[in-house]
């Protein structure tokens, strides 16, 4: 005798089976899922090729002339100002809408200025963005009151990564700290940090932010009116945008 | 006896097919894992600068462009002069240099004492592409002065760069002069600058808004100013004071990407 079919083969185990495509319909619903969402995907970062925007967003943020045509504003989309290093070993160039501002030799200041932001005498305003390209970076900050023949002028030192902030005069080779190292609330890498003075016949102003965070009277104040940025001791590349300037008359 | 066989045989199937599926269950998983760790690892925002550039710092990261290139056998140039005759013209009457051939060599020199020597010949090309200008250059005195390569120079003449060294002080440095004043852009040290009587090479590789500085066949610094146009312009020598003179030989442009 033949033996029938259905003994010759078992049954299927409708159960097992049914409880294993469940598991594989889960591995596909996770794995699906993980692949759709990718929740940790790179952020999007400020892109290299930046272009200058065509409208830049001017953000004076205090004293504001009452001509506000007079307003100097530098995108750094080329040099046609002149910006030039003002102390050799060291580099200032025009990258992507931005100045970028290195010194070679370590422990070693290097100013970066335009001959057109020689501010007239008097009062005046000077504003500039700062950021770095790398977190471990020393101090930087803005110059004004600078007179390129006599080698003078104050000194608006910030360091993010300690958080203080310093202002400083230097004259005929002779250092001043006319406000010592003083703690502030500053963005630390990689935000941006506006840097602002106002100056009024040796009452200077003092600003991060948008926030007047100090003010000092200086008897025997600088007339000149040059203005620059400058970055302090070397490792990193300080990165300047959106340069403002004004003179009162 | 035959039926206790076949349920053995139908087991052993059914446990394989739910191995597996566990396994593909358990590798899925894994996989799974795997792609959120390696992603989370890479990306992490704040591990990357906030702005990125090609190619800036100098010296220590700089890439050289153009290698070593031997002016006399590479393809062939757009410009050389090995100074065995004047065909280019440069001994024409400039009346800030004196100039004149010595020995296969340019030789020339800052007439005004207080001014300094710049030296074009009248055959020498406008250049308008990227190109890489090289050529030797040495002084017929010991100088703690500057000397080097003017480049970009507009058809007035009155507005050039130079790229000097100061085989001394072993420095280096990236100067533009407009009519009105001059603008200090770079400098560093470089202990490729080789001291009196000894000739340095000097190269310039010109593109765009960029250029390279290569001194003795090696890349010191790069420099990059945007909506510039450094591979335009004419080229020349300059010499930054009067009371030496500076010898110039093989001189060789090449066109690049082209």
């Amino acid at each position: 005798m033949d033996p029938q079919p259905h003994n010759a083969k078992p049954g299927f185990r409708w159960l097992t089976n049914i409880a294993c495509a469940f598991l594989l319909f889960l591995c596909v619903v996770f794995g699906g899922a993980a692949f759709l969402f990718k929740p940790f995907q790179p952020m999007p970062q400020t892109p290299a090729s930046a272009t200058p925007t065509s409208t830049p967003k001017p953000h004076i943020l205090v004293h504001q002339p009452v001509d506000k045509s007079s307003i100097l504003y530098e995108d750094f989309s080329s040099n046609k100002r002149e910006w030039s290093m003002y102390y050799p070993y060291g580099k200032i160039e025009m990258i992507h809408g931005k100045l970028i501002l290195q010194t070679n030799l370590d422990d070693t200041y290097l100013i970066g200025k335009s001959a057109e932001f020689d501010l007239s005498e008097g009062a005046y305003y000077v504003q500039a963005d700062f950021a770095t390209d790398i977190e471990e970076a020393y101090s930087y900050g803005l110059v004004f009151g600078f007179n390129e023949s006599l080698g003078t002028y104050y000194m608006f030192d910030v360091s993010p990564a300690t958080g203080y902030y310093r202002l400083l005069k230097f004259n005929t080779g002779k250092w001043d700290e006319l406000i010592p190292f003083a703690e502030v609330t500053i963005n630390s890498y990689p935000e941006v940090n506006t840097l602002s003075v106002y100056f009024d016949g040796g009452d200077i102003e003092l600003y991060i932010n948008g926030e007047l965070i100090s003010s000092f009277n200086d008897k025997t104040y600088f007339k000149s009116g040059g203005t620059g940025v400058f970055v302090n001791d070397s490792g990193f590349r300080l990165i300047i945008d959106n340069f403002f300037a004004y003179s009162e008359k | 006896m035959n039926l206790e066989s076949e349920k053995k045989i139908s087991y052993l199937w059914e446990y394989l097919v739910t191995a597996g599926y566990l396994l593909l269950f358990c590798a899925l998983t894994f996989g799974c894992a795997a792609f959120f760790y390696v992603n989370r690892s890479l990306y992490s925002p704040l591990s990357r600068p906030p702005y990125e550039f090609a190619t800036n710092l100098p010296p220590r990261t700089a890439t050289p462009h153009i290698p070593s290139i031997d002016p006399f056998k590479a393809e062939t140039p757009i410009f050389r002069d090995d100074f065995s005759n004047n065909d280019h013209q440069w001994l024409s009457s400039q009346d800030e240099t004196k100039e004149k051939l010595d020995s296969d060599r340019l030789f020339f020199q800052a007439r005004n004492e207080d001014g300094y020597g710049l030296i074009s010949c009248d055959d020498c090309p406008y250049l308008e592409s990227s190109y890489y200008l090289e050529a030797s250059l040495s002084t017929n005195l010991e100088t703690d002065d500057d000397y080097g390569l003017a480049f970009k120079r507009s058809k007035t003449l009155d507005d050039f760069y130079i790229f000097i060294i100061n085989p001394e002080s072993k420095k280096y440095a990236l100067w533009h002069h407009t009519p009105d004043d001059w603008s200090f852009r770079s400098s560093g040290e470089t202990n490729l600058i080789r001291p009196y009587p000894e000739s340095n090479t000097l190269g310039l590789y010109a593109s765009k808004d960029f250029i390279e500085l290569y001194i003795n066949g090696e890349i010191i610094d790069s420099y990059t100013e945007s909506n510039s146009s450094f591979d335009t312009g004419y080229f020349g020598f300059y010499a930054n004071a009067s009371w030496f003179g500076v010898y110039v030989d093989n001189v060789v442009i090449y066109e690049i990407g082209k």
